[in-house]
């Protein structure tokens, strides 16, 4: 089974079973300047990754140097859930 | 892993710190830290009128929403620049300020360069040929002058800025590779007013990871731009930042020892001997502090005449930058 990441707009898959950490850096990101989002709550980098999260939201901690094309980006940080007040 | 204070899951583990927290206290610990940091630099004090100066970005709101938790009698300051780099940049991050500030009965002022000055920053970067194909300069020189001018007239004695420890670590990476011995004695946590007509400027953001502002604001729910102005694509800085996250990467603290060991070769006076010690006084149009002497004025007053001189009569005159006042709490 997969998990599908998405990061500025680009999907990625990932088998089930590695860390967030490990998952990062197998598709080409530096795990520094990561974090991984699942339904508006942050996940550790040792978080193992299951089938049932479906998606992963990475988000990039450093605005902008994109790799990606604009038209894949994001333009706000829409969606982060609803957070701790 | 889990929270080291409660034994939850954790929300983020700083590996720097050896730090792992829960979103509760991750939350507790972001206004505590800031709070020693404000101290232990001696930024300012309860009873100090801070300016904040907000982009619509990560850093620049949870610096206002740490130090309105805190309980600093802090507002905003957000400058139009005009930039609309195919995403509506400008307009979305006046967007972004002025709902953050709505949500929390905050007050905004809002400086738009274009209506108060004539042109739009990339204008006027086009007009007056400097920067090449970056208006990154004429940038820079246009939010120091009118942050500066905002806090004089607007009676704040402190301008605080959302620097990260990454921004910083990215900025002394260049000014030593260039060994800019004049940037690095001036680059610290706290510029003081020490000339007239200077505000203080200070950094409470300064020994936090670019990472953990970023977990702030989602933990927190503040809605920010996720893009970086479309001009800092390809900026050295951001390519400095991507080599310092591989240091950090094979080394965990090694952007915050390389800030700290700075701050601390500084103190011990390793800069000292190239003080800046040019003499400033008032610029003969604007009344802002400048270094350039005769009539032609500073270098805000001089970029903007030259503008003037191409678009003509197009252009208006202030006397005074136009401040509107968003949101009065």
């Amino acid at each position: 089974m997969t998990v599908k990441m998405v990061y500025r707009g680009k999907e990625y898959e990932v088998q089930e079973g590695m860390t967030v950490r490990d998952a990062i850096k197998k598709v080409g990101l530096q795990p520094e300047t990561i974090l991984a989002v699942h339904g508006g709550k942050l996940l550790t980098d040792d978080t193992i990754l299951k089938s049932d999260m479906k998606t992963i939201k990475l988000v990039a901690v450093i605005s902008g140097g994109s790799p990606f094309p604009r038209s894949q980006r994001t333009r706000t940080g829409e969606g982060w859930g609803e957070g701790v007040q | 892993m889990k929270c080291r204070k409660c034994g939850a899951t954790a929300a983020i583990n700083m590996r720097q710190h050896k730090l792992a927290l829960c979103e509760e206290h991750f939350l507790e610990w972001m206004p505590e830290q800031t709070q020693r940091f404000v101290e232990k630099y001696r930024m300012f004090a309860p009873e100090d009128k801070i300016l904040v100066a907000v982009s619509g970005g990560k850093d620049s709101l949870s610096l206002w929403d740490i130090l309105h938790r805190l309980g600093y009698r802090a507002d905003g300051l957000y400058i139009g620049l005009g930039i609309d780099g195919g995403i509506g940049y400008s307009d979305e991050s006046r967007r972004l300020s002025e709902k953050f500030a709505a949500e929390r009965g905050l007050t905004l002022h809002v400086v738009e360069v274009e209506a108060t000055y004539g042109a739009t920053i990339p204008e006027l970067a086009v007009i007056s040929h400097r920067g090449r194909d970056k208006p990154c300069a004429v940038c820079g020189l246009n939010k120091r002058y009118i942050m500066n001018r905002a806090a004089h007239d607007g009676g704040y004695n402190v301008l605080a800025t959302g620097h990260n420890l990454d921004d910083e670590a990215a900025v002394l990476m260049q000014n030593t590779l260039n060994w800019a011995g004049g940037y690095l004695v001036r680059q610290a946590p706290v510029l003081e007013a020490n000339r007239p007509g200077l505000a203080r400027k200070v950094k409470p953001l300064c020994r936090f990871y670019e990472r953990e502002m970023a977990a702030y604001a989602i933990v927190c729910g503040i809605e920010y731009i996720y893009d970086e102005c479309p001009h800092a694509v390809g900026s050295t800085t951001l390519y400095n930042k991507e080599i310092l996250n591989q240091m950090e990467e094979r080394r965990p603290g090694a952007k915050l020892q390389f800030y700290l060991s700075f701050l601390q070769a500084k103190e011990q006076g390793l800069f000292a001997l190239q003080a800046d010690d040019a003499e400033l006084h008032a610029c003969e149009k604007c009344g802002q502090p400048t270094s350039a002497p005769g009539p032609e004025g500073c270098s805000f007053c001089r970029l903007w005449d030259k503008v003037r001189a191409v678009k003509g009569a197009q252009l208006p005159l202030p006397a005074r930058p136009t401040i509107e006042i968003s949101d009065e709490s």
